[in-house]
């Protein structure tokens, strides 16, 4: 039984609508991408296709700008250890918490995670940037790593995949002898791998893009990840710049997009 | 009593040190140092620091800004995704489409900058325009989608049989789908409330860290006080914002409570 719908055609220029939207300004930054810096005069055919189908940016940014690559590892070495630590952390913890019986206190810890989780990065700044500059961590990748992998949202993201499992196999492997380590990493993580899956790209994601950790812990601008360079980059290769700085994500999404988007509902 | 799994407890522990060292210790300093006169030792000094914060005309933009714009950025979130999903049809290819648009939220900021680079003008003459485009950009896919999911959770007998009563779509929706949704639009406000704030990074990309008055946020002010190493004033602007969104995040999960859904 077809309930409420309403007509196809109202229906394909909605959509049509939405994904223009969200569609228009990636597609716009890849033609200007594309668009010499350099104006031709356009003459003739050959030099419409130099003025707007030329790779002369891309060119520009990847082998004559130093810049661009410094920060391109700064932000992979930002981001790797970060993500390494946060999936020890909050696997561990999650497996922890998991295994308690339901009881109060498990409820007040988790409660406790998500009422931090619910502050926004950028307020909780402040009280990071207190306790790291009270142990001297301030211009120091070290701060933002940290910072990084002791996200609490993490641990409640994977708490409530890890609470799913069933907790009959724990004690059944601990009969059989098997230790803590063993059941968690044999038995618990492998049950967790599109959980921590979905972890990393939300992360990652979020890690690509951060702005405000290291601009506020770092304050040295040789350390600073490649967004930040964005601020002072001439006009004329940006175009380029942002395509390839989104080049990594766009192909993580085109492999395991379809698969993110079906566990979206769990964040 | 319940049995504590003691060694099972130990993982929990790096987590755990981490968190209270980076966060729950320094929330506590925070509160401290905000009724202090000097930093690193505790000389109570009353509110002192709370009214100068509040006479600084730097803090009450920010604070102003900051929360105006962030109900009136989500109201029109929120109401924008309803309507898709009022409008859509319930299809696999609905879900299949809001799902790819929801991608855009993992998409990097530098994206959407540029792509508004492209009309200099724009980010000078209407920065709250552009803020609003750039959230709406990010969000209403992921909003849009976690709306359709809730709604097709809903028992698809109570459609029918509002459908053979003779009640209207809108109907419907007005008196049975709205207050099935309420708990999802709530948990969704927070969830944007969370994104709102990180507008500070397309805020970074277009005018680094002096943007004009009208998108001057509590971000920004945190951070001129970052530079110049004011902690007092981050110790009570810190106190102060997140204690207003605790009392907002308090006043969302009550709202409308007492109602009964359906």
């Amino acid at each position: 039984m077809k309930l409420y719908n309403s007509s196809r055609s109202a229906q394909i220029v909605l959509k049509v609508l939405l994904g223009g939207f969200v569609l228009v300004p990636v597609l716009s930054v890849l033609a200007a991408s594309l668009r010499s810096p350099v104006p031709l005069r356009l003459d003739s055919m050959t030099a419409f296709v130099e003025r707007y189908f030329s790779l002369e940016q891309y060119r520009d940014i990847l082998f004559h700008n130093l810049d661009y690559w410094a920060c391109f590892w700064n932000a992979v070495f930002l981001l790797v250890p970060s993500m390494l630590l946060t999936v020890i952390f909050a696997s561990l913890a999650a497996y922890g918490l998991s295994c308690q019986s339901r009881s109060k206190g498990q409820k007040a810890v988790v409660m406790g995670y998500i009422l931090l989780s619910l502050l926004p990065v950028q307020i909780l700044l402040v009280p990071n940037f207190i306790a790291l500059s009270s142990i001297g961590l301030i211009g120091s990748r070290l701060s933002v790593i940290l910072v990084a992998s002791f996200s609490p949202y993490y641990v409640y993201f994977l708490f409530r995949i890890c609470r799913q499992l069933r907790l009959e196999i724990f004690e059944a492997a601990r009969i059989e002898g098997a230790g803590e380590l063993k059941i968690y990493w044999f038995i618990a993580m492998p049950q967790m791998k599109s959980g921590i899956g979905m972890l990393l790209l939300i992360g990652a994601a979020d890690l690509w893009n951060m702005v405000e950790q290291p601009l506020a812990l770092l304050q040295d601008p040789a350390k600073y990840p490649l967004t930040l360079m964005f601020r002072s980059i001439n006009s004329g290769m940006q175009y380029a710049g942002s395509i390839i700085f989104s080049l990594p994500f766009v192909i993580l999404l085109l492999c395991f997009g379809g698969e993110a988007a079906k566990n979206l509902e769990h964040i | 009593m319940k049995k504590v799994y003691w060694k099972q407890l130990g993982f929990l522990f790096p987590s755990f040190l981490g968190t209270a060292a980076f966060f729950l210790l320094p929330l506590f300093y925070c509160l401290i140092y905000s009724v202090s006169r000097t930093f690193g030792s505790f000389h109570f000094a009353g509110f002192n620091n709370y009214l100068s914060l509040l006479g600084s005309g730097a803090f009450r933009l920010a604070f102003g800004n900051t929360f105006f714009l962030m109900f009136a950025y989500i109201a029109l979130l929120l109401l924008l995704s309803l309507l898709a999903n009022y409008l859509l049809d319930f299809s696999e290819g609905t879900t299949a489409f809001l799902s790819a648009l929801s991608l855009a939220m993992f998409l990097p900021s530098v994206l959407i900058v540029n792509f508004i680079d492209i009309f200099p003008q724009l980010s000078k003459e209407y920065p709250r325009m552009v803020f609003l485009l750039i959230f709406l950009w990010k969000h209403i896919g992921v909003n849009a989608l976690l709306l359709r999911i809730a709604s097709s959770r809903m028992d698809p007998s109570w459609r029918e049989a509002a459908m053979v009563d003779g009640a209207g779509k809108w109907h419907f929706f007005q008196q049975v789908e709205f207050f099935y949704l309420l708990p999802y639009i709530k948990f969704l406000f927070i969830f944007d409330t969370t994104c709102f704030f990180k507008l500070f990074r397309e805020s970074y990309l277009f005018y680094g860290l002096y943007p004009p008055d009208s998108v001057y946020m509590i971000q920004n002010f945190f951070f001129n006080n970052f530079e110049n190493a004011n902690y007092q004033r981050l110790s009570s602007g810190g106190t102060i914002a997140i204690l207003a969104l605790f009392v907002i995040n308090l006043l969302v999960f009550k709202a409308g409570e007492r109602r009964e859904i359906v």
